[in-house]
């Protein structure tokens, strides 16, 4: 007899991560286009005023990542709902895997994804800024040298990550949620765009949500913040998934 | 040898049937290894345990005889069993389809007798 | 040891029970032919035994455990179909060095020589190769993993003749050489019939006849004659199929142990029936056929 071969969960999990990694390898190059057309866009400032007097004409333009970050974060977003579509979960089922490895190589997919993502955003922060110093001969106020302190650095890639890894467990469990029933399809939107207009401007579902996470000033608070409602995110997701089916 | 799948006889039968006629060919002789069950699922590309349903049939007939991890042998009378089986089966059946026949076309005992009789000298005509 | 046990295994979608009630029991080591019409459940009874869907009642074991959410049982087990999901994004090269990192019993070289044999192209992408193509590379897959539990669900749809008979001359040599329990399903039986040692006919959902292949031909025996004696004869017998013939005459098919000796009287003849005929036989509906349309 052929012996049963005794298979352990992490080494599992580690398997379909690479699997993952090297199949859904084109959602990096569409991550640089997004990122790269992000920064075209930065390039005029972000927003910019200006005043003047008779002789003199001061112009103060803002040349920052933030965009990047945004298209990162929309990146995430939807490479999150990507990979939760039958199509994705279903090419897992030729390997070996069961519904918890699945979820588990996932979440780290996306946690690779979302780090990759919040470097490469902040990296190119320095591309807007060098190609406005080539090309508009800007002076630097804000930050007084071209770069940052590396301490500096490290704040502004986690905090980049947090939010994209925030908006890409949001993508899961949408995706899931659809990937569940149909109907989610039209209630998610519904469900979005009613929070957004209902109730008075600030006190809106959507408003109360986005201000809960950006208007937290302690960096830690935000982190744990972040990280709490992802995990709940991903074990409503895994608890969701883990009875559905392998459909040919 | 050709497997017929569509035959109404079992493939483990036609096995053992070709087995018998190598032997009755003198391609095994006696206290010789025949093929293994392996050996006849790779030649005939059969399921090895049709393949073995075939060996064991021959092994309860004893024209077979097995060595505990040694594999099948021809045992000594192997041939005159075969003979003999061949003669009560397939001739007697052969017999009755003949007979079956010749009432069918009105052919009379003694004509049917002398047909055999010229039969049998045309061969051993040509066998001189 | 068994390598598949079921009882009362059920799978329902809506009202309809694609798999209803169906026991059986499967040794591990043999080559099981899984026979039905289409839509039989042939494809479910697969499913829920690769632990890709959960049965909606009974139970079943796959390899000792319960298949659905099995690491173990996914791991020892590949199913292959023609609509089976690989990703598209990998050169079908890069789908096998996947396997070979997947399955612990993956033999590389083995895939590789199949691959160069029946001509591959290293960097084609699954979903662009034709349909005979597809079901090649996806029993390359097969074989090559080496899976204790191999299933393979109508795995010749769109090859050409010659591919179809070195796909089964593969798999009777890998067999030989590491034998396995390997399930192989199709709608006709005689296409695999020298190559399984059991029949497990699936009709309506469920397990209609679960026995050997020389067993499934010595099963059934065909009675031919004159109409009004062969009706008369019948009488009190399982008919599995009949049919009228020209002349007056007609055909039946009844089960072998209820042929008693009194047929000859009744001036009738006895024929052999093949087994894929006799698997036709009984999964198709008993009375009646295409002639009956015509009338």
């Amino acid at each position: 007899m052929m012996s049963l071969s005794e298979i352990g969960f992490w080494a599992t999990v580690k398997r379909q991560f690479f699997f993952k990694v090297s199949s859904y390898k084109n959602a990096f190059s569409t991550l640089v286009v997004l990122q790269v057309l992000a920064i075209l866009l930065s390039m005029g400032g972000t927003s910019s005023m200006g005043s003047g007097s008779t002789n003199v004409f001061v112009s103060v333009s803002y040349y920052s990542s933030s965009a990047v970050i945004v298209f990162s974060m929309i990146w995430c977003f939807i490479t999150a709902i990507l990979i939760t579509t039958r199509a994705y979960r279903n090419d897992d089922f030729a390997f070996v895997t069961n519904r918890l490895t699945q979820n588990m190589a996932n979440i780290l997919f996306l946690l690779t994804a979302s780090v990759i993502a919040a470097i490469t955003a902040n990296l190119s922060g320095y591309a807007v800024r060098v190609a406005a110093y080539a090309l508009h001969g800007v002076e630097f106020v804000a930050s007084p040298s071209l770069f940052n302190t590396p301490g500096e650095w490290l704040m502004s890639v986690s905090a980049s990550f947090l939010y994209i890894f925030l908006l890409g467990s949001l993508g899961y469990i949408l995706g899931t949620l659809t990937h569940l029933n149909r109907l989610f399809m039209f209630i998610i939107p519904a469900v979005f765009f009613g929070g957004m207009f209902t109730g008075a401007a600030n006190d809106g579902f959507i408003t109360q949500t986005v201000l809960f996470f950006n208007d937290e000033t302690s960096f830690v608070l935000f982190m744990i913040k972040v990280i709490v409602t992802s995990s709940l995110l991903f074990i409503l997701a895994s608890w969701i998934t883990n009875k559905t089916e392998v459909r040919l | 040898m050709i497997i017929n799948p569509d035959g109404t006889k079992p493939i483990y039968v036609q096995i053992s049937e070709w087995i018998e006629t190598e032997i009755l060919n003198e391609s095994f002789v006696q206290d010789e290894k025949v093929y293994s069950q392996y050996q006849l699922a790779e030649m005939m590309n059969i399921n090895p345990a049709t393949a073995a349903k075939g060996l064991t049939k021959l092994v309860e007939e004893e024209i077979l005889y097995k060595k505990r991890g040694l594999g099948m042998f021809v045992a000594s009378d192997a041939k005159d069993i075969i003979l003999n089986k061949r003669k009560s089966n397939t001739l007697t059946k052969l017999v009755d389809d003949v007979v079956a026949e010749a009432n069918h076309l009105d052919v009379s005992e003694t004509e049917l007798i002398s047909m055999i009789q010229t039969s049998m000298s045309k061969l051993r005509g040509e066998k001189e | 040891m068994k390598a598949i046990t079921c009882t009362h295994l059920t799978k329902s979608y809506g009202n309809k029970k694609a798999v209803n009630d169906l026991a059986v029991s499967i040794e591990e080591n043999k080559i099981t032919g899984v026979i039905g019409r289409n839509g039989a459940g042939k494809t479910t009874f697969l499913q829920l035994v690769a632990g890709f869907i959960k049965q909606s009642e009974g139970k079943i074991h796959v390899l000792g455990e319960p298949p659905f959410n099995s690491l173990k049982a996914s791991a020892n087990t590949i199913f292959i179909n023609d609509t089976m999901n690989l990703p598209t994004s990998l050169t079908i090269y890069e789908i096998l060095k996947m396997g070979n990192e997947f399955y612990p019993n993956w033999d590389m070289e083995l895939a590789e020589r199949l691959f160069d044999y029946f001509s591959l192209d290293r960097s084609q992408r699954h979903d662009r190769l034709s349909k005979g193509m597809k079901s090649t590379f996806n029993m390359i897959v097969g074989l090559a993993s080496r899976c204790p539990l191999t299933i393979f669900d109508e795995p010749t749809t769109g090859m050409d003749a010659s591919v179809r008979s070195d796909f089964y001359r593969a798999l009777l040599k890998d067999y030989l050489a590491h034998p396995r329990t390997i399930l192989l399903s199709s709608h006709h039986l005689n296409e695999i019939e020298e190559l399984i040692e059991d029949v497990l006919l699936i009709k309506d959902g469920t397990n209609h006849l679960h026995v050997s292949v020389s067993d499934l031909k010595e099963y059934g025996i065909g009675v031919q004659g004159e109409s009004t004696n062969l009706e008369a004869w019948l009488k009190g017998k399982d008919v599995f199929h009949k049919r009228e013939l020209p002349m007056n005459k007609a055909y039946a098919v009844v089960k072998k142990e209820q042929l008693d000796p009194n047929y000859k009287q009744a001036g009738l003849e006895v024929a052999a029936v093949s087994a894929t005929d006799m698997s036709m036989y009984l999964t198709g509906t008993s009375e009646g056929g295409i002639d009956d349309v015509f009338k």
